[in-house]
């Protein structure tokens, strides 16, 4: 397999979606072409940064902005009916919110 | 994932025994608890979701507020399918809706860098942290603006790859596209990503 032809298993070989004879070849090139191994390498850093990345998530008032957008007049359920961890998370509101 | 995300796939069942199916159901049954309940679970997620692809949080937050109002409005239709591919479903439609819409603004390369100010909003006092840390924040900002050049429908498929750790299957049910075209473009997406994230020095090198 030449260097072309290695390129698109390189990606199927990142996710892990090839077979154990795809595996051989695509290991067998790269340990002989630094090229491809160099390519290798920077994908899997591209990759390896993304999935390094935290969850950016809304600001704290969001669950209240839902409800408050709702067709009509949903009431905001109490905390009670709230699961434990979000009824923490009201109380810790009511009490510095 | 991660820093401790749920695996995006998979169902969450609660203390409670509540999966996400068993919560929309009551919800459809008029039970705005059970909502409230799935919007905790998803806010974060959805709002990643919107975030990674607009790279600006104000705008991002609009369009995780109208997907869960899209999923309380039309919650009448969803059936058998896994809930969390629905929801990323609406999401992705509204975040590429968007992109349409507001093509001619997004474009200002103002967009790109606020992924970094708002980082740095977050770290009031950065002259006084570790350099890991400020380290951190820049790498945050570089990977966010190399994913913001990439046109929208090549990203789509990137964030749900890598940071919803979503399989093929997963991505075909998520985003309509036949296989082959998920595989290309993810394919595209990470050859141009490589260029801007494959050389960056990072400490600890690429396999840590
Ligand atoms: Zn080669």
């Amino acid at each position: 397999m030449n260097c072309r032809g290695i390129r698109q298993w390189l990606h199927s070989y990142l996710d892990a979606r090839v077979d154990p004879n795809q595996e051989r070849m695509i290991e067998r090139h790269i340990r002989s072409c630094a090229h491809c191994r160099r390519r290798l390498v920077e994908l899997a850093r591209a990759v390896n940064l993304m999935e390094d990345q935290q969850l950016v998530g809304p600001g704290p008032d969001f669950l209240r902005k839902v409800f408050a957008g709702l067709p009509g007049q949903v009431e905001f359920p109490s905390p009670h009916r709230l699961s434990p961890a979000a009824r923490v998370v009201a109380a810790w509101r009511r009490l510095f919110g | 994932m991660a820093h401790g995300t749920p695996a995006v796939g998979r169902t969450e069942v609660d203390a409670a025994g509540n999966s996400d199916e068993h919560l929309i159901r009551r919800a459809q049954d008029g039970d705005t608890a059970a909502f409230a309940e799935l919007v905790r679970r998803y806010q974060d997620r959805i709002h990643n979701l919107a975030y990674r692809m607009l790279s600006r949080r104000e705008e991002a937050e609009d369009v995780a507020q109208e997907t869960f109002l899209h999923v309380y409005r039309s919650m009448a239709s969803f059936r058998g399918e896994r809930f969390s591919s629905w929801v990323y479903k609406i999401a992705s439609n509204l975040c590429l809706d968007y992109l349409r819409k507001h093509r001619a603004r997004l474009l200002s390369l103002d967009a790109p860098a606020e992924a970094e100010s708002d980082l740095h909003r977050e770290i009031p006092d950065s002259g006084h942290l570790p350099e890991d840390l400020v380290t951190q924040a820049e790498l945050a900002g570089d990977v966010q603006r190399a994913i913001a050049t990439l046109p929208p429908k090549y990203r789509l498929v990137v964030v749900l790859r890598h940071f919803y750790d979503l399989s093929y299957e997963e991505i075909v049910q998520v985003s309509n596209l036949p296989l082959g075209t998920v595989k290309t473009r993810l394919f595209r997406a990470r050859d141009l990503l490589r260029k801007r994230l494959g050389t960056i020095a990072t400490e600890g090198g690429w396999g840590a």
